[in-house]
């Protein structure tokens, strides 16, 4: 190696040493990343699954009130990251009623929790639980990502109690393999991989593949971060980011292969052959109002997945919204915050 | 039979010597590893400081198993059912520290700063490790003239393809031979300690045997990609002429572990193939891209981000192409399912290991997990009735009184 190029590689040492001994003590400085905290109160709760309301310093505006069902995967403190960036805070702010289902974390004591039990016990338990405390018949219900799945497979089954559903980037039709995800399902043996890894989905198995979906990202993300850590409101956002990727359940292994194999797989939604539980899902039950959202470049839930639902429903007022950005981009984008949150609410005050 | 209690009971004779429990001497454990943290804290910045943060960040999992292992040296040197797990956690530890996360499972001590900083540090290892491979490639276009019309064959031909696939593996993640090579030679060891102790118990009547059978695996390891998932056939005749015994099915464990594994190193090289493969054909590309680049304005300088970037926007891309191919997907079904089938086997060995010891195996815990899920469904669905009813019941009584008003 020639003189210059060690002197040149040395001076590239310093400079990157200098940036991480930066780096290092404005996040040794870091006293809580605080996500989620918008305030809520624990209203019902079956087992580890658990029903948040939160709290409104003024009377809903909206008379039906809005239970939002989550993914399995990572958890719901996406819809509300941080103040500025909140979908929960903006509802609120808009009118709504808003309660949320946490879906606690799986152990392996959970392994044969099913879809089933997701879907019409907790959704079932929760809505029940709104019904009755509010005296009403029907409530909305807002599901994101495969609990936009569940929601719709719930809504199929109890008609008479979903006033309006929300749909947002949620996985309809498996049948496109233009996503990674979809894909790589078709070669899975996920019998034999949820035994194997004692009746569980470890989640850090799932971020596994979700990284792989963008295999640069991550370099990407952890080399350039450095040279903004000087900027702390973007430090914490990055940092809020961080934590919630991180935290990724481990998924119930019953419910994990049905939703493999049936839908992943065997494509049974859209095919009208899905059975959960004693019910055969048929999709023309749905017949209330339904606002399907879905992200233009979602790499985890391709729009073709996402737009057919409406070609498949009994529903006469369906309105399919294109939203342009990615998945996550849905919670916490600029766009999400002006436009898209209130769209939901003003389609939701339309049809209350 | 001779049962590998043992250890445990030092353990908690000793703990108890100690006036300590088993979750005050974790927490002890917990602290003196966290400890040097604290004290590296006195001096940031400093290169060592960093050296010996992203060693004590990787090398977690490592550390622990080190200090479990040592803490059953201590309380058992002597034991022979001591060095059998200990040899049982030594292969265990290896395979952990390959295959890693997945299978740590969920970490409730998480720690969102310190995983952040373990990150950037991990990728900022390899950022260097890229500027360390472009660094020459760069002076040389930067010096203000066009490239030579051979300047492409020149700098593939310079290039450290050994290097650069390390940094292909480190970021799109394998196992290295020496890895896979330690691996089976813990499961080596681990065989020929139960075949001593079954030895022993037929009164050394299986010495001769006893003796070859490591022979035997050694030879076949040598020849692992011939005696792919073939293990258990070559040694099937040997394995009916020992007698029945929890160390037999020990042995009968690691053999099928083994030719788990045999199996998950094949196709995780065939992965590992196609990624490099795509790697360099990026890394190619790139090249062609920043030469086009230097060829049109020799007077502009190219700076080693733009490089890193022409990289990074080239090879996603390509990646992706490769992750959607069925022959990839394909591999990673296979190698995924066979590493959770060796997850599996060291689950089933450490459950025969504890055997003796009161505590319920998962086994018996996914019996009862099976009996409170369908009584959680049940009473599920009795309050249902009960609501139901009791709904029906108010629209009774106000149909009724409604009816007794329209009478009146």
């Amino acid at each position: 190696m020639l003189p210059e190029q060690i002197f040149s590689l040395s001076e590239k040492y310093k400079e990157r040493t200098e940036k991480l001994a930066q780096s290092y003590q404005i996040l040794y400085d870091v006293e809580e990343i605080d996500i989620a905290t918008a305030p809520k109160d624990l209203v019902w709760n079956d087992g580890k699954i658990s029903l948040y309301r939160y709290q409104r310093k003024t009377k809903a505006t909206v008379k039906t009130p809005l239970l939002i069902s989550y993914a399995l995967v990572n958890k719901q403190d996406m819809m509300d990251l941080q103040p500025d960036r909140s979908v929960i805070r903006k509802f609120l702010d808009l009118g709504l009623d808003v309660y949320i289902i946490d879906w606690g974390y799986v152990t392996r004591a959970d392994r044969y929790t099913s879809m089933d039990d997701y879907i019409n016990g907790y959704i079932g338990g929760c809505v029940d639980y709104i019904r009755k405390t509010h005296k009403i018949d029907k409530v909305n219900l807002l599901g994101v990502c495969q609990g936009g799945t569940f929601s719709t497979i719930y809504s199929a089954i109890n008609p008479q109690k979903i006033k309006n559903l929300v749909v947002m980037v949620a996985p309809i039709d498996f049948s496109n393999k233009e996503g990674l995800l979809f894909q790589w399902s078709t070669y899975l043996d996920v019998d034999k991989m949820i035994e194997n890894n004692g009746g569980i989905m470890p989640g850090e198995m799932l971020n596994i593949g979700f990284d792989m979906l963008k295999p640069m990202s991550k370099f990407r993300k952890y080399t350039s971060v450095v040279d903004m850590m000087d900027d702390e409101a973007k430090l914490m956002n990055f940092l809020r980011m961080e934590k919630w990727v991180a935290n990724s359940p481990d998924q119930a292994g019953e419910c994990f292969k049905q939703f493999i194999k049936d839908l992943y797989q065997d494509n049974k939604l859209i095919k009208g052959e899905l059975v959960v539980g004693k019910h055969k899902v048929n999709l023309k039950n749905l017949t209330m109002p339904v606002l399907n959202i879905y992200a233009e470049a979602d790499h985890l839930v391709p729009p073709p997945c996402s737009i057919p639902l409406e070609k498949h429903i009994g529903s006469k007022d369906v309105q399919t919204y294109k939203f342009p950005g990615g998945h996550i981009g849905v919670f916490v984008g600029a766009r999400s915050q002006n436009e898209l949150s209130p769209t939901i609410v003003s389609w939701l005050k339309e049809r209350d | 039979m001779n049962k590998p209690y043992n250890f445990f009971e030092y353990w908690m004779k000793d703990l108890k010597e100690q006036n300590t429990t088993p979750m005050q001497a974790y927490q002890d454990f917990f602290k003196q590893w966290t400890q040097p943290e604290q004290t590296k804290k006195a001096e940031p910045g400093t290169p060592e400081f960093f050296g010996q943060m992203m060693q004590s960040q990787m090398e977690m999992g490592k550390m622990w198993m080190e200090n479990v292992q040592s803490l059953f040296e201590q309380i058992a040197p002597k034991r022979k059912e001591a060095n059998l797990f200990e040899q049982w956690s030594k292969m265990y530890g290896l395979w952990n520290s390959q295959f890693g996360k997945p299978f740590a499972g969920q970490s409730t001590q998480r720690n969102d700063v310190a995983e952040t900083f373990s990150n950037i540090m991990t990728f900022s290892q390899n950022y260097m490790k890229m500027y360390e491979l472009w660094q020459p490639i760069l002076e040389q276009i930067n010096i203000g003239k066009k490239p030579k019309k051979n300047a492409f064959q020149e700098f593939m031909e310079s290039f450290s393809l050994d290097k650069y696939n390390e940094v292909v593996s480190n970021v799109f993640g394998s196992i290295t031979p020496k890895q896979s090579s330690n691996f089976l030679e813990e499961i080596s060891g681990f065989s020929k300690k139960l075949l001593d102790s079954i030895n022993q118990q037929t009164g050394g009547g299986l010495e001769k045997l006893a003796q070859k059978f490591p022979e035997m695996i050694s030879q076949m390891q040598e020849t692992q990609y011939q005696a792919l998932g073939k293990m258990k056939k070559g040694v099937a005749p040997f394995m009916k002429m020992l007698p029945d015994s929890k160390e037999k099915e020990l042995l009968e464990l690691s053999i099928d572990m083994q030719d788990d594994y045999t199996y998950y190193y094949v196709k995780s090289n065939e992965m590992q193939n196609l990624v490099q493969a795509t790697a360099q054909k990026a890394m190619e590309k790139t090249l062609k891209t920043v030469l086009d680049k230097v060829a049109k304005d020799p007077n502009k300088m190219v700076t080693y981000e733009e490089f890193f970037n022409t990289w990074m926007d080239t090879t996603e891309p390509m990646m992706i192409e490769l992750y959607r191919s069925p022959a990839f997907g394909k591999l990673q079904a296979e190698s995924m399912s066979v590493s959770t089938s060796i997850k599996n086997r060291f689950e089933k060995q450490l459950e025969i290991l504890l055997e003796p010891l009161p505590i319920a195996p998962r086994s018996e815990i996914d019996e009862l997990n099976a009996i409170i899920h369908e009584l959680r469904g049940k009473i599920r669905n009795l309050e249902k009735m009960v609501d139901t009813q009791d709904e029906q019941k108010s629209s009774d009584t106000t149909s009724t009184t409604t009816k007794r008003g329209k009478t009146k």
